[in-house]
């Protein structure tokens, strides 16, 4: 019995594992890998797991040939390299070491609680860098000013709007929106020339490209229902940057503005 | 010369400050990603002469990934850190930008064409990153072979 308590630790923690690397931005591929990996590391061959972006299914079978599956069900993904580098690390050495599971799951409490930047770094990280990638799509500096501007805006708005815990969709929508009147806005007093690469630098923020990219990556990888699942969600943020831009377009010009 | 030099340098900028957004804590990392990102974007820059866009897109991707799989071994780092910053610059941002405001204008043939062409260049990095892991891949079986064959 107590053999059986262990294995079904070793489960939860590989669960964890696998949950953290995905929650920080680990493709499918490496979460299947990491996850078996650890099993075999600790004992446990032949367990099937079935990962999705919104979810990870263990199963394997005890000695007396009973299956015992765990679920992770995950609501949200984001990108925090630096912790995926550090789960990454902690399931090689824990592979490779034997640590104890209860080592191992301390292990990933500590670095799932340390914080991320500050909101003020990442406040300036996000102006500095909508910023540059203006002047990288073809901006003059002043451009590159009014998009320092916007990449703070953004900031803004991702923060306060989800802090209401709205959707995806509306938070997307208010972001493009709030970039779009701001660069048209200083174009239109004439101290910046082109709103369309402001906005460029500005929505590079919102990261449908670098989603877009992955997804094709996870399909040309074979996880063709992640692949698909995730599809969706990008063009429902680029839908929604779309409608954004456009909300804020076409009240410019029914309000007598000239693009 | 300066036409080549600018962009990669704003381009090794760019990724290094984004490194902060996508919480890249490590500084040495995030220098020898950037690095690749600048690079990368060299090396689409240089393969226009020969190549379209979607072409370039391949080439540099795949450089990129070949370079993320050999650092990040060195470094003991994730290779999708490298390559998710080494292929900032070439993410389509204005691609979908502008498919967007021909949509807007209802400009139906531009938009499908943009449309398409954005499509293509995601696609055309994707397979230069796979390519790039096959490639890898690849070669580190063939090492592990020669290393058995001369036991």
């Amino acid at each position: 019995m107590a053999m059986e308590m262990n294995k079904e630790k070793i489960l939860d923690a590989a669960c964890k594992l696998g949950r953290n690397i995905l929650e920080n931005g680990g493709e499918v591929y490496r979460v299947e890998e990491s996850v078996n990996f650890f099993l075999e590391a600790y004992g446990i061959v032949g367990a099937q797991i079935f990962t999705l972006q919104s979810c990870i299914i263990v199963t394997y079978k005890d000695e007396n040939d009973k299956p015992v599956t765990q679920l992770e069900r995950i609501k949200a993904s984001g990108f925090n390299l630096d912790k995926l580098a550090k789960f990454n690390d902690l399931c090689r050495r824990a592979c490779r070491e034997k640590y104890p599971v209860a080592q191992v799951m301390q292990e990933i409490e500590t670095i799932r609680s340390e914080k991320p930047y500050s909101f003020f770094v990442l406040f300036m990280a996000y102006g500095i860098s909508s910023a540059l990638f203006c002047l990288f799509w073809g901006g003059d500096l002043r451009d590159a000013c009014v998009s320092f501007i916007c990449g703070l805006a953004v900031k803004l708005c991702l923060d306060y709007i989800s802090r209401a815990k709205t959707n995806i969709f509306f938070t997307n929508v208010i972001a493009s929106a709030v970039i779009a009147y701001i660069a048209i806005g200083f174009v239109h007093i004439g101290f910046a020339h082109n709103y369309d690469k402001i906005i460029i630098g500005a929505i590079m923020m919102l990261v449908p490209g670098i989603a877009l990219t992955n997804i094709m990556r996870d399909i040309i990888a074979g996880d063709i229902i992640t692949g698909t699942s995730k599809l969706s969600e990008v063009m429902l943020v680029g839908i929604a940057i779309a409608v954004g831009i456009a909300i804020a377009m076409s009240s410019v010009i029914a309000l007598g503005g000239v693009l | 010369m300066i036409e080549y030099v600018y962009p990669c340098l704003v381009a090794f900028a760019a990724s290094f400050v984004f490194c902060t957004i996508l919480n890249v804590k490590d500084v040495k990392v995030a220098l020898v990603a950037s690095v690749g990102a600048g690079a990368g974007w060299l090396i689409y820059l240089v393969s226009g002469m020969f190549l379209g866009i979607v072409g370039q897109n391949l080439i540099a991707a795949t450089v990129v990934a070949l370079f993320a799989e050999f650092i990040s071994r060195a470094m003991k780092t994730p290779s999708t850190i490298f390559i998710i910053i080494g292929i900032l610059p070439m993410v389509p941002g204005g691609g979908i930008y502008y498919t967007m405001e021909y949509c807007i204008q209802g400009n139906t043939e531009m938009f499908i064409s943009k449309g398409m062409q954005t499509l293509a260049v995601a696609g055309a990095i994707a397979v230069g990153v796979s390519f790039a892991s096959a490639i890898y891949r690849f070669y580190t079986h063939t090492k592990l072979q020669i290393k058995n064959k001369v036991k």
